[in-house]
């Protein structure tokens, strides 16, 4: 099947022309020429951002990189003065999330890379939000200050201890304001609860728990309780020469805090119910697509194995990602997905090599728009690629630095897979493999998207006309 | 099980492996060294680099280059067959595994293990190195695969379908003998324990030996010991147990 996207003047996406706005902070957060760890021209490994992810209302805007940092930018205040000037995110705080560890009993390093981050609902002043590595997830508080107490008794301006001989008098403390300070401080560290890596967390519509799936259990926490918790779903087999499953994505319904779904390699997706008993091995739903005879092939449990699987902000829907497509399935019915979108099937022809590079392994996701009519996900060559459910039309974008000059309308574009090649079209042998899109973020009612590209990340916006 | 701690400490610590007691290593070198092992004793000083055969990617998609008929898909099918025991071997070190990644290669190793017996295995000569055939169990081990592959190539009449120049893999699996598939899980995927058998592996007979140089292809059709099969799995066997 040849890709095509639409060359039709695709209406809804070409008038409101999204406007390319790089987001050049996030290139230059990691300025610190003194850190060994950098070098000139080059990409950085620790850099590379591992997981972007919109708060609920869409003020912040959280990443995670594989050097285990945590950078957090929040959206610019319209002005008055400015109404038509989108706000701009811009870097609100950063930290170090998790560190490289070396688990000297298993001799084995645990990476620092921040595989999923997701944010609680605001319930005060400050914010919190979870962030996993392969084995320990972390609640982290991040909060403002903007005053500090001043006049202590005890204690000087710097804080040094008063010889308590010397005071006279007694005073009041009092606030003054101060430049505003985020800091970011871990609140609970949930730890040694997994065996193998955590590939996601999720938290729940109670707001009191949440869970967290490795490749083959998962666990359900309380947020107060960290030494202990319950295990949900348990696929290890007690024999392990008999596994040839593992899961590889989980999330909670968005409105039914009993209901969760799992997905797995074998491109399958159980639905669970909390209430039905304590141990959810024993799924409630059972999504799974008939396999096409035609297209079989020794990859075909591989590209059918899901990257990711996403609840429809309705909670009707459920999208998952595989190698090739997205696929929207009805929660009320299991046999076959309602709509499949061919992200890049030229690709299919190419199965062997990108087996042999490894390529067939990168784990795309997968977002819907806060209306849940568009659905957007990540190819190779910067390409990203978004399905309007509603007109069945699609678009493949590109975030690049050439494209991304401040004001500059996107372009589609096009990958050529035979034949003549067109002007602007590239060719399916020219695409660069390296340069992959696996992690996307939709704002939560915007049309304001996050991509990330390596190590840069790209914030697109709708242009207001 | 003691031999998983041999090969453990060949990758991961330069010390006695008492230190090391992963699950998650355990459970994936299970996977993997399973088949393997149930091959019986190798030979020491029999051992090739695994890659040094592999065929470049382009090789294997350039449709005016590649030969479709039913050798150039057997070809096919054991490079694929090369690349995933590759994958295998590259896939220890200093960090724990992806064990999706592993369970999906290991997967599709026993389809390629599948699809390269397209007839009726032939009875096997006793081997001495082989502990009999009713001792196999579980999935198909990729030696004798590709010994009865050799020992088949004289005997397999070419698939009745032609194989279509693009997407050679979508006939691989159409054109497997049923009835043989049904003899080959009869025979290899019993239910006998793998406890007992394991009490007969003497891994002090397997040896670290240098990589040697690649071999020429192989001449006669028997995979006997000597010959590239035996050299590529003994080879797999070196560096998966150790010293």
């Amino acid at each position: 099947m040849v890709l095509q996207p639409s060359e039709r003047h695709y209406r809804d996406w070409s008038d409101r022309r999204w406007k390319g706005q790089e987001s050049r902070v996030l290139t230059d957060r990691l300025q610190s020429p003194a850190d060994p760890r950098r070098s000139v021209n080059s990409v950085m490994l620790a850099d590379i951002i591992s997981t972007v992810e919109f708060n609920h209302t869409g003020e912040l805007l959280a990443t995670g990189d594989k050097g285990g940092r945590v950078v957090i930018f929040q959206r610019e205040q319209e002005s008055k003065n400015q109404v038509h000037r989108r706000g701009e995110y811009n870097v609100y705080s950063t930290f170090q999330s998790h560190e490289p560890e070396f688990d000297y009993l298993k001799s084995l390093e645990i990476e620092e890379k921040i595989n999923k981050i997701r944010w609680l609902p605001q319930q005060n002043a400050a914010y919190f939000l979870l962030s996993t590595n392969d084995k320990t997830v972390k609640l982290w508080k991040v909060s403002e200050r903007d005053k500090r107490p001043e006049g202590y008794n005890l204690k000087d301006e710097e804080g040094r201890l008063r010889d308590p001989a010397t005071i006279t008098t007694l005073r009041v403390p009092v606030l003054r304001p101060m430049d505003l300070m985020v800091e970011a401080t871990p609140r609970r560290v949930f730890a040694n609860a997994h065996t193998y890596h955590i590939n996601s967390i999720s938290v729940n519509s109670d707001y009191e728990t949440y869970m967290s799936a490795d490749d083959l259990r998962i666990n359900l926490w309380n947020f107060e309780i960290t030494n202990q918790s319950f295990n949900i779903v348990d696929i290890k087999p007690a024999n392990m020469e008999e596994l040839t499953e593992v899961i590889t994505a989980a999330e909670f319904h968005p409105h039914h805090c009993n209901t969760f779904v799992y997905s797995s390699s074998k491109g399958t997706i159980r639905l669970c119910d909390m209430r039905a008993s304590a141990l959810c091995d024993r799924h409630t739903k059972f999504f799974e697509e008939p396999e096409d005879p035609s297209n079989r092939s020794f990859f075909s449990e591989i590209i059918s194995s899901i990257s990711d699987v996403k609840f429809s902000h309705s909670g009707r829907y459920i999208m998952t990602r595989d190698y090739l497509t997205v696929k929207v399935w009805d929660l009320n019915m299991e046999n076959r997905p309602i709509e499949t979108y061919q992200v890049h099937d030229y690709l299919r022809s190419k199965l062997c090599s990108l087996y042999e590079n490894d390529c067939i392994f990168d784990k795309f996701e997968c977002v819907w728009n806060g209306s849940d009519s568009v659905i957007m996900t990540g190819s190779y060559n910067n390409f990203f690629r978004m399905f309007d459910r509603n007109t069945k039309r699609d678009v493949t974008l590109e975030a690049s630095r050439e494209n991304s000059k401040p004001r500059a309308i996107l372009k589609p574009r096009k990958v050529c897979v035979g034949g003549k090649r067109r002007k602007d079209e590239i060719s399916v042998d020219s695409l660069d493999f390296s340069k992959k899109i696996l992690h996307t973020a939709w704002h939560p009612s915007e049309n304001i998207i996050a991509v990330a590209a390596t190590n840069n990340l790209y914030i697109f916006q709708d242009k207001v006309n | 099980m003691a031999v998983h701690s041999c090969s453990l400490s060949v990758f991961l610590c330069s010390g006695p492996c008492a230190c090391y007691t992963c699950d998650l290593l355990d459970d994936v070198l299970r996977i993997f060294t399973i088949p393997i092992l149930q091959m019986g004793k190798l030979r020491p000083g029999e051992g090739i680099m695994v890659g040094g055969l592999k065929r470049k990617h382009s090789d294997l998609e350039e449709d005016e280059k590649w030969d479709w008929g039913p050798a150039g898909l057997r070809s096919y099918q054991q490079a694929l067959l090369r690349i995933s025991l590759d994958k295998v071997q590259r896939g220890l070190g200093p960090r724990a595994p992806s064990l999706r990644r592993h369970v999906l290669i290991h997967n599709t190793l026993q389809q390629l293990q599948a699809a390269l017996c397209l007839a009726p295995a032939p009875a096997l000569p006793p081997e001495p190195l082989f502990l009999g055939e009713e001792d196999f169990s579980l999935s198909a081990t990729i030696g004798s695969i590709l010994r009865e592959l050799e020992t088949s190539m004289d005997e397999t009449e070419p698939p009745p379908d032609p194989v279509a120049p693009v997407g050679p893999q979508h006939e691989v699996l159409s054109q497997s003998d049923p009835v043989f598939l049904e003899a080959l899980s009869s025979r290899y995927l019993g239910d006998s324990g793998l406890d007992e058998f394991f009490l007969d592996i003497d891994t002090s007979a397997v040896e670290k030996e240098p990589a040697l140089a690649p071999p020429a292809p192989p001449h006669n059709l028997f995979c006997a010991p000597g010959s590239w099969e035996w050299n590529e799995l003994d080879h797999i066997m070196e560096i998966i147990l150790g010293s």
